[in-house]
């Protein structure tokens, strides 16, 4: 091509498209020169960023490492403005994170308490000891609905671990080891099952990356604990969780793990396993810890519902206490008020004592008496309660002392001064003071002399007396009767002999008494304890005695009756000693007796002779007992005879040997032998030869005479 | 601080989970148990000042009838090939899972260990076949999870190899 050419196209390059070709060399400056591109950026870039930050998170997610290097690049540098910068926002941060820990740990103290001290809590304990589980272990698996303790971020290819947050309280097993073995599992499981998935616990899930669809195991059981597992087209999200968890999970699941799947897709797809990459993970992760509690209805509690019972009925108990106080207090002062004598002019409250102000006479009741009268001083009971009733000390009286005209004050006062006989009664009738029934004429005639100066100008009626005789000062005794018959006074019964002679003296000087008779009246001879057959008879001073009794009685009664004032003579004729006479009986028994012998025999061999000493032995020991009852001193004389043959010479030894069988017997026996002694009868025994042999067997006897001796002096 | 996936790979009850325990915990039992599916156990290693990480996937052994799932092969970062020097047949076995690996990732650091040197009079390991392995740039090392020899110095090889890779 020519140059001419050339020229021309240029100039009609020029007319055509000059005007534009000038716009593009401006264009083209504009867009080379450094410090205009700036300007153009900079005043777009604002806008540019505020759009980017609505639309998505992409543009803080690209700055993110630019601006975490340039932060580190600047507290390399210098420290101190990082520290200025931060400085007003280090202290709220601070004291926030504090306390949002505190309160994580009030609510835990709170959640404690709580279960602490219900009835559910102290069922948990049981429950923790029985089971050797801790007890925050036990409200734990009570109060939890769910809770994800663990949340793994797994790399689908290797199993390797990417990333993985955890409760700060779970115990942990080696996270990597846990991804290694879940990605094992769920090769395991897919491998060998996959054509039968379809059960509860492997369920068939749809891939939410990618169209194809894939069977994965996506939850593992085991009591409550349980894993959920989300896959991934590159990583997979797996949470060890404790109780039931919703749906609602899964759903956070899908979005964490959409969400760093589109950040991290890249880096997931290369990890070469450093996961240093993925710590800004962690915080996603840590939104997956999710958990829930069983929200406790705030029910009052059988204990609470209990205490605040038992409070209301503590203080309606304490109300009714009061008001019962109150009544009884208003009662007491209204007796007080209404007792005669008591005039009650004033009550005053001081120091928690309540004083009563005003009069009282001395002869009215006394206040604390009043109390005690009304039981106001007892412990009052309500039900099984016992309370204490008005405290006497807490109740000061100050009354002055008075005299009071009240009656019935008038008549106390009248009766101490009068001092009425018992058969007097002092009363009112009709504003009169009346006096009325029996009493002795010296009392009835003071009571006259004196009653217009006592009745205190109360109008009296003493008419309704009636004047008596007055025997109460010669003190008569139970055994006398005194009959008054207008001033005769006869004494019947039996009295002490002293007695006796003192009345006869002092009754004379009662007023009244004209004449006195005892002739009726009897000494008391009680004491002589006189037996039933005996009759005791005082007259002039003379005891007569009769009857029957026995010698010790008698013995011991002179001497008793003379003792006593008045006898001067006792008169036994007329009393049998039944002792004596005994004695006698007994003597005369004894002589009746005899020995009888029979001829030729020994006699000693005598049989008959034996048996009628064993009876004749009987009655003389009972007559000698009857002497020694009545120390009287006696002796046996044994008489010994024999029959008419033979000469005197014989017949006075037969005698003898009778008489002496007979006493040398009774010594055998125990009789005293200086009491016994034994007489041959032969001389006088005038027998003849001629007796009969009915006589002669009469003869051949022993037989007794006693003596009582003349009572020595003294016995 | 990285972390790798590591697979122990090898014939049924050629000592996997022995050197396993040995390695991690220090400890052998002549005591047998199969292992059913996977064991996993961690282990820090650190090779020229740089912590490592293991995570190492103790697999089921592979035998007749069972196979090993290509899911828990799935990512592996370095893995151990296991045999048993008392059996050849487990050469065979270890290869053929070499291969498997192979096919997924022919860059996969490994190394092949011959286990139970403590029996080594009983060994039957084709030595030929090792020879040739070796010569193919397969790095073999003699172990005995009983005695401990080479244990920590095949973790250590596969964890250079990591490294370098």
């Amino acid at each position: 091509m020519s140059n001419q050419t050339t020229n021309e196209l240029d100039l009609l390059r020029n007319l055509i498209l000059g005007t534009e070709k000038n716009k593009i060399t401006v264009l083209e400056k504009h867009f080379n020169d450094a410090n205009t591109k700036i300007e153009d950026v900079s005043s777009v870039l604002p806008q540019a960023i505020k759009l980017s930050i609505h639309q998505n998170e992409q543009l803080a997610d690209e700055l993110a490492p630019v601006v975490e290097k340039a932060v580190k690049v600047s507290v390399k540098r210098d420290i101190r403005i990082f520290a200025d910068a931060l400085y007003p926002v280090i202290g709220p941060a601070i004291r926030k994170s504090m306390s949002e820990t505190i309160m994580q740990m009030l609510q835990s103290i709170n959640q404690a308490i709580e279960h602490s001290f219900s009835w559910k809590g102290i069922k948990w304990r049981f429950e923790a000891w029985k089971s050797g589980k801790t007890f925050a272990e036990i409200v734990l698996k009570h109060s939890l609905i769910y809770r994800v303790e663990q949340v793994f971020l797994i790399q689908k290819k290797t199993g390797l671990l990417l990333q993985h947050t955890t409760l700060n309280e779970v115990v942990q097993q080696d996270a990597n080891l846990v991804s290694a073995m879940l990605t094992a599992i769920q090769d395991f499981v897919r491998d060998s099952f996959h054509h039968s998935l379809d059960d509860d616990t492997f369920n068939k899930t749809s891939n939410h990356q990618s169209n194809t669809t894939e069977h994965n195991l996506n939850q593992i059981s085991m009591g409550d604990f349980s894993i959920w597992i989300e896959q991934g087209p590159d990583a997979v999200i797996a949470v060890a969780l404790k109780g039931t968890a919703p749906k609602l999970l899964r759903q956070e699941l899908i979005t964490t793990l959409e969400n760093i799947h589109q950040q991290y897709t890249t880096e997931i797809q290369e990890f070469d396993g450093d996961e240093t990459n993925f710590n800004q993970v962690n915080e996603q992760l840590k939104h997956c810890l999710l958990s829930q509690y069983k929200s406790e209805e705030k029910k009052l509690s059988w204990m609470t519902l209990g205490a605040v019972l038992g409070v209301i009925l503590g203080i309606l108990m304490w109300f009714f206490l009061y008001l019962y106080k109150a009544q009884r207090w208003e009662n007491y002062v209204n007796i007080i008020k209404t007792e005669p004598g008591i005039v009650i002019t004033d009550i005053t409250h001081h120091n928690g004592q309540t004083i009563l102000h005003g009069l009282r006479d001395p002869l009215a009741k006394k206040p604390t008496e009043i109390a005690s009268a009304n039981k106001l001083t007892q412990p009052y009971t309500l039900g099984n309660f016992s309370f204490q009733p008005f405290n006497n000390e807490q109740i000061i009286f100050h009354l002055e002392p008075y005299q009071s005209l009240a009656k019935t004050i008038f008549l106390r006062r009248i009766k101490q001064q009068i001092q009425p006989p018992k058969d007097v009664e002092v009363y009112f009738n009709k504003n009169i003071l009346t006096l009325s029934g029996k009493a002795g004429t010296d009392w009835i005639s003071t009571l006259k002399k004196n009653i217009h100066f006592i009745s205190n100008n109360y109008q009296s009626n003493l008419s309704q007396l009636i004047s008596t005789i007055d025997l109460s000062t010669i003190n008569t005794p139970k055994t006398v009767q005194l009959k008054i018959n207008k001033g005769n006074v006869t004494a019947t019964g039996v009295a002490p002999y002293d007695w006796i002679i003192k009345t006869k003296v002092t009754i004379q000087k009662i007023p009244g008494i004209t004449h006195y008779d005892d002739s009726q009246l009897r000494i008391d001879l009680s004491s002589l304890n006189a037996p039933k057959n005996v009759r005791l008879n005082f007259n002039k001073g003379i005891l007569n005695v009769s009857g029957h009794a026995h010698n010790n009685w008698i013995k011991k009664l002179s001497a008793r009756a003379l003792s006593l004032p008045g006898i001067e003579k006792i008169n036994l004729k007329n009393l049998v000693n039944t002792d004596i006479r005994l004695l006698s009986k007994l003597k005369q028994d004894f002589e009746t007796e005899s020995v009888y012998y029979q001829r030729s025999k020994t006699i000693s061999s005598n049989s008959n002779v034996n048996k009628d000493l064993q009876r004749i032995l009987k009655k003389l020991q009972l007559l000698i007992q009857q002497a020694q009852l009545l120390s009287t001193d006696l002796r046996i004389i044994i008489q010994g005879f024999s029959d008419s043959r033979g000469n005197y010479s014989t017949r006075y030894k037969v005698s003898y040997l009778r008489a002496e069988h007979v006493r040398q017997y009774f010594i055998r026996q125990g009789i005293n032998n200086s009491i016994l002694s034994s007489h041959a009868m032969a001389k006088k025994n005038h027998a003849t030869t001629h007796s009969s042999e009915q006589e002669n067997q009469l003869n051949r006897r022993v037989s007794f005479i006693v003596h009582f001796l003349p009572v020595e002096k003294g016995k | 601080m990285k972390k790798y996936k590591i697979c122990l790979l090898g014939s049924f009850a050629v000592g996997k989970t022995s050197l396993v325990q040995r390695f991690v915990k220090g400890i052998f039992s002549e005591k047998y148990l199969t292992t059913l599916g996977v064991k996993i156990d961690k282990k820090m290693i650190t090779i020229d000042n740089t912590e490592m990480e293991f995570i190492i996937w103790d697999l089921a052994g592979e035998d007749e009838f069972i196979t090993v799932r290509d899911s828990y092969l799935r990512g592996t970062a370095a893995y151990l090939l296991v045999i048993d020097g008392t059996r050849n047949e487990t050469l065979e076995t270890a290869i053929s899972l070499h291969e498997r690996m192979q096919q997924e990732n022919q860059s996969l650091p490994f190394v092949l260990l011959i286990n139970k040197s403590d029996l080594k009079e009983q060994w039957t390991i084709d030595a030929t076949k090792i020879t040739e392995l070796k010569q193919s740039g397969w790095n073999t090392i003699e172990t005995s999870a009983k005695t401990n020899k080479g244990v920590a110095e095949a973790f250590q090889l596969l964890a250079s190899n990591l490294l370098k890779n």
